[in-house]
């Protein structure tokens, strides 16, 4: 079972991807965090193989995790950012940095049933970065 | 409502209404503080929270509204808008909207529509300050039409959410794959990347797929499935290099640096515990060690320092192998080296502050604080080992006094040498500078040590037990905050360095100084000198290689610095050391090098390093000339002549170098004859007496063996060791000497052209012509004979062609060439140099002889010199003659009394006895009496007044006793001819012992004297002598003052002995 680690200040966004993520059989939530300084923090407990990160956060922004992931992890880093758009300069930024992959937020999609439509898709993502075998 | 979306809805209420709370208090404390930049982060911050919980419930209204609000803010946060009233003004009526549509959705949960009216004002608002739309105005225009729910389909991308790596770097929107093109042309595999999202316009304004395809209708889907497919394939190959780039790269950025040093740090401090642990033998400690080397291994790849990648993999390698596991100095091994390497990309980092950083530099610097700090957490235990090897080395010398390992190699010098290594760390930890010089002078003993180099005494124990003692304390003071008491560092600190220059005492700066005093360098040089510096320099010097000194800035320009280093370590440049340079707030290097290359070579290949010339700063250090010679050379003063100046000085250089090579090997002659002179005064026999009577027990006899054996054993190796150093010492000083004499002869040239010169005016003004000639030109001699000869040979050529050359008409009244013929010869012999000037004109008045001669000969006269004077019909020939100042001559050594004697070796005929039954008196001459020996006619002479004169009355006295004296009656035997090749080197006292034959039993032995028998001019003196003591090489130098009035001497030597020589003249009587 592979460990992910959730990045974001939005409480909210925490619980939904939580929920996505928590019936999957080969994925795991190691550990939640709500800003890149307490995700440097859990790093080391979590031993996270992806970690899902937001960009705009208080305390240490997601751009700035991204160095210190780059040299104290080896886990994939997915970028989950409203942000982070296609041309952004967070985008770039993050790219740059070395995040492994950026995917949108879901936006929209609580009330059309989450679970199904853009939790496969994150997870697809996921499972891609893991090198997971499709369900 | 299902539960979740229950929570999800809490959620929602919760964050919102915090989000907005947080918004407007940002923008009351805005409203004073406009530019306040935490206020604005927050600000943004709170808004985009806001906007994407709105968005993640479909709150298409709410959402659009507060996208446009963090537009503004973005503007005011990233751009440089400043806050203005009517920005900020805006930002509160919307708010307040924005709390009331949170209140309608919270109560309806759905959608309340977009606020127009402010969002319009927002978004002119937006353009206004941006000069472009706002990037959520498309979701305003095209309000949300809520979409239908597309199944999800696992099996294929949800391809509007996917833009291409290329999309995103080129910030081209255009080449965004519209999403069915994708999904039909490009279907994913699981090795397909998937590696951007949607674009959040698309997303947010379609809400999900099918809107988003009518969306970006006007995004024409140009990409070809060949072209999509090489986009992936790019996507992929340019995540492999731009990983490979950016390994190269992450060292050059600050970011990454500072990141790697505190995680290093942190690293090295859990690896300490580790390592505590593992020493504890605790089962968990190796895979935290391995954990450790793992992150450290992941972060060193990834900034591409291959050292500490390197390294940690080697430390990994033996902790995964349970076999290298057990050894633990293995595992120190690879725990020091790893610090080493990671403490020095940390310590070029703090030295280099921002600056790119490149491996080539990492062992050029010294060790950073974390290494530090982790030997000064474990001072204590080096100390303590140290404290503990100091015992065996004690024993060690106790078993090399002993006699029995005297050969063998101490097993504790290496380790106390790493200890030291380590503790210097502690001491540069503590800021204890001169406990550091201590521990670094400590080293380099125990090193030499280990090397074989020199020998352990317990004096050096006792010293290093006592260093131990004031470090413990001075660190114990630094600790404690007080200040640490120095002096007795100081005092060891001096005693250390003393015994790293393996002599004694004053002997330290004498050996020290005799080279670095031969070279122009700065004083700092001489404060971090050490004994191996020394030697190099000295046999730099020895192979003729140039000095100089570079200043170099290595640490503005990175390139520069690179560059030096890499050319400091080519072939033909050895760094000697170098010491820092504190110059306007820069820390510069100046480095003491020897290279075989002249200096324009190196200026230019400094020059290809640095073009600008500014920052390495090339300085020959010249060979000084200038020294004292009581600084160097108290006893002998062969060299003061070489170093005034110079008549020749294209000549000098090379000379200098024969004699900078003379004194090197001097010095390391004289270090090692030092060292052996330590050894045999440090060694006590009675210790070695009496372990082997000890060992011996009550057994004489064995005592008796064992002694002789281990005294047998100390005397060969002395007695070797003593050889072998004093035939040394005796070659570099015959080499010295005869490259000393060297120094004074130069070509007698500039006399030449004087000489020339002067006969040409005179000539000239007289109309004489004279056909000048020159011989034995082509010499060298002494300069300061050139000196003396200088005025009375223009004086005498003067005289010549005015009153002795003839003009033309009396040449030819005379039958003579109408050229008068003139020709100087210049020559050397043993002991004299001598100017023969000959002409073939009129000679000298006696007038002339008698008022002008005195001219030239009262000034060489003064000199032991001389003119000689002979004229015949036709020639006329002046010598002009001076003693050689200093020759080295063959001489035989002899006492008379108290008095030194030196007998030139190519003078003396033969050394017999005074058994006066050799002699015959042969006649009276000037009242002398004349005796016969063999063939020979004798002189009796005295070396010291009386020894002849008692001689010959012995000989007279045994010769009147005999009747018919004949040749017969002398026993060949009697006669001790010594040929003078092969003359004793040592006192013969048995010589005059020697039975002397029948007829000479009444002689008593004790009345016989040896005679030296010299060829002196035209006659045999016998020179009677009490001792022959032998042959020597010696340096003849000239008497002067009243000295000079001693009759039949040349001059004085200083002896092998260092005793004093009169030196016999076998060319004057």
């Amino acid at each position: 079972m592979k460990k992910i680690m959730l990045v974001d200040d939005s409480a909210m966004m925490r619980t939904i991807i939580r929920n996505l993520l928590e019936g999957d059989p080969q994925i795991e939530v190691a550990g939640v965090a709500a800003n890149g300084q307490e995700a440097l923090d859990l790093l080391a407990e979590a031993k996270p193989d992806l970690i899902l990160l937001d960009i705009e956060m208080p305390v240490m922004t997601g751009l700035e995790f991204l160095p210190h992931a780059r040299l104290k992890t080896k886990a994939k880093i997915v970028i989950l950012s409203s942000i982070a758009i296609a041309g952004s300069e967070a985008a770039s930024k993050a790219k740059e940095l070395g995040a492994d992959a950026i995917i949108s937020k879901p936006s929209g999609a609580v009330s059309f049933d989450l679970a199904e439509k853009r939790g496969s898709e994150i997870r697809q993502v996921i499972y891609e970065q893991l090198s997971l075998p499709m369900n | 409502m299902s539960d979740e979306m229950e929570e999800y809805w809490q959620l929602f209420a919760e964050e919102s209404e915090d989000a907005l709370n947080n918004s407007e208090e940002a923008l009351v404390q805005l409203a004073s503080k406009p530019d306040d930049t935490e206020q604005i982060a927050t600000l943004f911050r709170a808004m985009h929270t806001f906007k994407g919980s709105s968005r993640m419930m479909g709150l298409c209204g709410i959402e659009s509204v507060s996208h446009v609000f963090e537009d503004i803010v973005g503007l005011v946060r990233d751009e440089g808008v400043p806050l203005t009233k009517d920005i900020h003004s805006l930002l509160i009526r919307t708010l307040d909207i924005l709390r009331d549509k949170l209140e309608q959705v919270l109560e309806a949960r759905s959608d309340p529509g977009v606020h127009q009216e402010i969002y319009d004002e927002l978004k002119k608002m937006y353009v206004i300050k941006s000069g472009k739309a706002p990037a959520a105005e498309s979701e305003a225009i095209d309000l949300p039409v809520i979409p239908e729910p597309v199944q999800p389909d696992t099996s294929s991308v949800d391809a509007e959410t996917v833009i291409t790596d290329a999309a995103v770097e080129t910030n081209n929107l255009s080449q965004i794959e519209p999403a069915e093109s994708v999904i039909e042309e490009m279907p994913l595999t699981d090795n397909t990347e998937i590696t951007e999202s949607n674009h959040e316009q698309v997303a947010s304004s379609s809400e999900v797929e099918v809107s988003t395809t009518t969306e970006t209708t006007d995004i024409q889907p140009q990409a070809t499935t060949e072209d999509t497919a090489a986009t992936q394939a790019n996507v992929s190959t340019k995540n492999d290099t731009s990983e490979s780039e950016s390994c190269k790269s992450l060292a050059e950025d600050p970011t990454y640096v500072k990141i790697f040093m505190d995680m290093a740090e942190a690293e090295l401090e859990k690896l300490s515990e580790a390592m505590n642990q593992y020493a504890e033998q605790e089962p968990e400690s190796v895979d935290s060690i391995k954990n450790i080397l793992d992150t450290l291994h992941h972060a060193a790849n990834n900034m591409g320092y291959v050292r500490i990648v390197a390294q940690a993999e080697e430390f990994l390698d033996v902790v995964n192998d349970p076999e290298k596991q057990v050894n633990k100095d293995t595992i120190g091994h690879c725990e020091l080296k790893l610090r080493e390497e990671i403490a020095a990309i940390l310590n070029v980092v703090h030295i280099a502050g921002e600056e790119q950083i490149k491996d080539d530099m990492v062992h050029a610097r010294k060790v950073s604080s974390i290494f530090l700090q982790s030997y000064a957490k474990h001072n204590d235990q080096n100390l303590l080992q140290l404290n503990q090897h100091m015992d065996g080395i004690a024993k060690e010398i106790e078993d090399l006094i002993s006699g029995v390992n005297i050969n063998k190699k101490s097993t504790h010098a290496a380790p106390c040498s790493k200890l030291l290594r380590n503790v210097y760390h502690a001491c540069v930890f503590y800021d204890l500078d001169r406990a550091s010089q201590l521990t670094l002078a400590l080293e380099d003993l125990y090193s030499r040590i280990n090397q074989g180099e020199l020998v352990a005494s317990r004096e050096l124990v006792d010293l290093t037990r006592r260093y131990i003692g004031c470090l413990e304390e001075a660190i114990r003071a630094k600790q404690e905050g007080r200040e640490p008491e120095l002096a007795g560092i100081d005092i060891l600190l001096e005693e250390t360095r003393n015994k790293a220059f393996l002599v004694d005492e004053n002997q330290v700066a004498i050996v020290t100084h005799q080279v670095l005093g031969l070279l122009d360098i700065p004083e700092g040089f001489y404060e971090v000198i050490t004994p191996e510096n020394t030697l190099d320099l000295s046999r730099s010097l020895a192979e003729e290689e140039h000095f100089y000194t570079i200043l170099a800035d290595i640490e503005s320009d990175e390139n520069i610095g690179m560059g030096f280093y890499k050319w400091s370590s080519s072939e033909g440049i050895s760094l000697v050391t170098n010491i820092t340079v504190y110059q306007d707030n820069k820390t510069l290097f100046q480095f003491l090098l020897t290279s075989p290359y002249p200096e324009d070579i190196i200026q230019e290949e400094l020059r290809k390093i640095d073009s600008s010339g500014k920052y390495l700063q090339l300085r020959a250090c010249e060979v000084r000339l200038d020294i004292p010679e009581s600084d160097y050379f108290p006893e002998e003063n062969i060299l003061e002549c070489s170093f005034i100046e110079d008549a020749n000085p294209t000549e000098e250089p090379e000379i200098k170098i024969d004699i900078m090579e003379a004194v090197g090997q001097l010095v390391t002659a004289h270090a090692g004859l030092v060292h052996l002179t330590n050894r045999l005064t440090s060694t006590d026999l009675s210790e070695i007496v009496n372990k082997q009577v000890q060992l011996a027990g009550n057994d004489l006899y064995r005592a008796r063996n064992l002694i002789t054996r281990a005294l047998e054993a100390w005397n060969e190796e002395i007695t070797n060791q003593l050889s072998q150093v004093c035939n040394e010492f005796a070659a570099n000083l015959e080499q010295f000497r005869e490259t000393a004499l060297l120094l004074q002869d130069k070509p007698v040239t500039p006399l030449i052209e004087n000489l020339q010169k002067v006969i040409q005016e005179t000539a000239h003004h007289h109309d004489k012509k004279v056909k000048l000639e020159f011989k034995g030109n082509d010499i060298l001699l002494d300069y300061k004979l050139q000196a003396i000869f200088q005025e009375p040979l223009q004086r005498l050529a003067w005289l010549i062609v005015t009153h002795s050359l003839e003009d033309r008409q009396a040449r030819l009244e005379a039958s003579k060439p109408v050229s008068n013929k003139m020709t100087v010869e210049f020559s050397k012999h043993d002991d004299h140099a001598r100017i023969s000037v000959t002409d073939d004109g009129a000679g000298f008045n006696d007038d002339i002889i008698t008022n002008e001669l005195p001219r030239i000969t009262d000034p060489l006269g003064a000199k032991n010199g001389k003119l000689v004077h002979e004229s015949s019909e036709n020639l006329n020939e002046y010598n002009l003659i001076l003693p050689l100042t200093s020759m080295v001559i063959d001489g035989m050594v002899v006492r008379v009394g108290s008095i030194r004697y030196v007998i030139p070796i190519k003078a003396i005929r033969r050394i017999v006895t005074s058994d006066p039954n050799q002699f015959t008196v042969c006649s009276n001459k000037n009242n002398e009496k004349v005796f016969r020996m063999e063939d020979e006619l004798i002189l009796l002479r005295d070396l010291s007044s009386g020894r002849s004169a008692e001689i010959e009355k012995l000989i007279e006295k045994k010769l009147a006793d005999k009747r018919t004296p004949t040749p017969e009656n002398i026993h060949e035997n009697n006669l001790h001819e010594i040929n003078k090749q092969t003359l004793p080197k040592q006192s013969d006292a048995t010589t005059a012992q020697e039975p002397t034959g029948n007829n000479n039993k009444t002689i008593e032995t004790d009345t016989l004297q040896m005679l030296v028998v010299v060829e002196k001019e035209h006659s045999t003196l016998a020179f009677p002598i009490d001792e022959l003591i032998g042959q020597q090489q010696v340096l003849v130098h000239p008497l002067q003052g009243y000295l000079s009035d001693i009759p039949g001497m040349s001059g004085c030597a200083l002896l092998g002995s260092g005793e004093v020589g009169m030196v016999l003249d076998v060319n004057n009587d």
